[in-house]
């Protein structure tokens, strides 16, 4: 156990600018630019727009956490694609290599850094900007007469409610894009660099490959591009919402969750995990048997 | 208790990259307690053949270390091994403070109080990011890990390559003085094998992937004899088949293998030669050493 959380801090040592630093400074960004506008009473709202502050509250922090939860798949992608051959950087697998710590148990906690703690860091700056958001309604009611200051005990609520959904959410996506996590982690252990490049050059290979194969056939059935269509088809989350109406009853997190357990194709997501293991496995027996350091 | 078994042993090791073999098949045997140099050319095989030792590449024949088979068994060995390699290798995103978190939390027998003990006659900086450090810097901050670990086997593979003369004699200093006890063993490559000949207990000389050379120092002394003479002492000298010749300041030096220092005495100044002179002498072919055909 000490030896896993030591090196999933090295993981969070290596790649917090991309999980803590950047958020921090997005987050920082948006709050100056916030007070600006509020300082240059720049802050306007179409005449047409009927909404009560607190359901405007929940619809900034439903969007907030979405834009989140797409900035850390975003992210993962990356990382991935990197971390895995970042220890063939300046001689660094020579130093991995002399301490008694398998490849594989190297590499299976850079896949559970990507599912544990840089996940749980972009929730941390998910939950800020709900604050961040609280804040933003109250400033916009203080400029807009047409709202009214929004309650605290509503907004407490409600914040409870999107976090608890976007905390779902998060994890929903993470669990769902994990097979191409590892897709673009075995291609950056044999490739490195590349390995970005070719995590969407080679399925668009094979598709066109495919389509090429069944020219003739104009109805052919084209497996291997549905497939991908649809696994890349994004799970719902917390900021699937048709229309501001949505809150007009207030944010429900149970709803929420339903409609992200119900509409989430779990045998497929299982697979998805299981490839996602064995990419890492076979990543690691690379490494192990053919990157000489 | 005395442990009997060898901490390597190798026989008929052979390593191919494609179609060339680097490792001829080479057998040694390396006991605990000894200080071990291991010599050659570049290219000689030296560092294939410590990467065969260390798990970090497959080959043919069989290598055992501590009766593990290295590359099968790597994680496992690295428990009681630990090694600098010729490049600096330390995770250069990390400060030295969190190098010693990490290594204490990964390295069951890394002492982090030994470390930084170690550290301490040094100018190095526990709050100093690694890749801020010089290069003497580095080798200093990787010595004072690998020794802050209780291993039994620690291999130095070209570990002061790059430092000046200062940090070259301080490193060896501390090694013997502060690391080495009866119950480890080191096994060092290097080609400023003068630096290192007073510390050695074994010899090994590696040319083209085969071993020419594997003894103890005292052998060194029993078997090979330096000879400068001169004039007609020196054909007569010649006829005794010395490994080498050359011609130095008007006066022939020739080193043999196996001839009786009395008998030689006669013929001019005998003494031992120096492990880089004997290097010399066996690692050169007859093609490059052409007075031997005189």
């Amino acid at each position: 156990m000490k030896s896993y959380i030591a090196l999933l801090k090295r993981e969070y040592l290596e790649h917090r600018g991309v999980f803590v630093v950047t958020p921090a400074i997005v987050t920082l960004f948006v709050i100056v630019a916030l007070g600006l506008a509020l300082f240059a009473n720049q802050v306007e709202m179409p005449s047409e727009v009927r909404i009560s502050s607190d359901n405007l509250y929940q619809a900034i922090y439903a969007t907030a956490a979405s834009i989140w939860i797409g900035y850390l798949n975003l992210a993962l992608f990356f990382y991935f694609a990197d971390s895995f051959s970042a220890d063939r950087r300046n001689n660094a697998l020579l130093f991995w290599k002399s301490m008694p710590q398998s490849d594989l148990k190297v590499l299976g906690t850079k896949m559970l850094a990507g599912i544990t703690i840089f996940p749980a860091a972009i929730i941390v700056f998910m939950l800020i900007s709900g604050v961040v958001g609280y804040g933003a309604t109250i400033a916009a009611a203080l400029r807009l007469p047409v709202l009214a200051t929004p309650g605290l005990g509503e907004a407490v609520v409600a914040f409870g409610q999107i976090s608890l959904a976007g905390i779902v959410g998060a994890l929903v996506w993470v669990l769902w894009y994990a097979p191409f996590f590892g897709w673009v982690a075995i291609l950056s252990t044999l490739f490195g660099r590349w390995s970005i490049a070719l995590a969407l050059l080679v399925p668009a290979m094979l598709s066109l490959l495919e389509r090429a194969t069944n020219i003739a056939n104009v109805n052919a059935p084209h497996y291997f591009s549905r497939f991908m269509e649809w696994r890349l088809q994004a799970p719902p989350t917390v900021g699937d919402f048709e229309s501001m109406a949505q809150f007009e009853n207030g944010f429900s997190a149970i709803d929420s969750i339903a409609v992200m357990v119900t509409r989430t194709d779990w045998p497929a997501l299982v697979a998805g995990l299981a490839f996602a293991a064995l990419m890492t496995w076979i990543a690691s027996e690379y490494r192990r048997r053919r990157i000489e350091a | 208790m005395t442990d009997l078994q060898p901490i390597v042993r190798a026989s008929g090791l052979t390593k191919r990259f494609g179609r060339t073999e680097v490792l001829h098949g080479i057998d040694f045997i390396i006991p605990a307690g000894r200080i071990y140099g291991l010599v050659g050319h570049n290219g000689a095989g030296k560092t294939t053949t410590l990467n065969a030792l260390l798990g970090l590449t497959d080959c043919g024949g069989k290598i055992e270390v501590l009766g593990l088979d290295p590359f099968a068994s790597r994680a496992r060995l690295m428990n009681d091994v630990a090694f600098i390699s010729d490049v600096a290798s330390l995770p250069r995103f990390l400060k030295v403070s969190e190098l010693f978190d990490l290594v204490e939390g990964i390295h069951p027998r890394f002492s982090r109080s030994a470390a930084v003990d170690f550290l301490g006659g040094t100018d190095i900086r526990q709050t100093a990011r690694i890749k801020t450090l010089s290069k003497g810097m580095l080798a200093q901050l990787h010595l004072a890990l690998v020794m802050a670990i209780d291993a039994r086997l620690l291999v130095l593979d070209e570990p002061t390559l790059g430092l000046d003369i200062t940090y070259r004699k301080r490193f060896y200093k501390r090694l013997l003085e502060d690391y080495m006890n009866d119950d480890r063993t080191i096994l060092i490559t290097t080609h400023q094998v003068d630096e290192i000949e007073f510390m050695l207990t074994d010899i090994m000389f590696m040319r083209e992937g085969a071993l020419v050379l594997d003894v103890p120092m005292e052998q060194v002394e029993e078997r090979f004899t330096q000879l400068v003479t001169s004039g007609e002492k020196a054909e007569r000298a010649a006829g005794l088949g010395p490994r080498y010749r050359e011609t130095r300041f008007g006066q022939t030096v020739m080193i043999f293998d196996g001839v009786a220092r009395g008998q030689l005495a006669e013929l001019g100044t005998v003494s031992t030669p120096g492990l880089s002179d004997l290097f010399v002498a066996l690692m050169e072919h007859d093609h490059v050493n052409p007075e031997l055909s005189k």
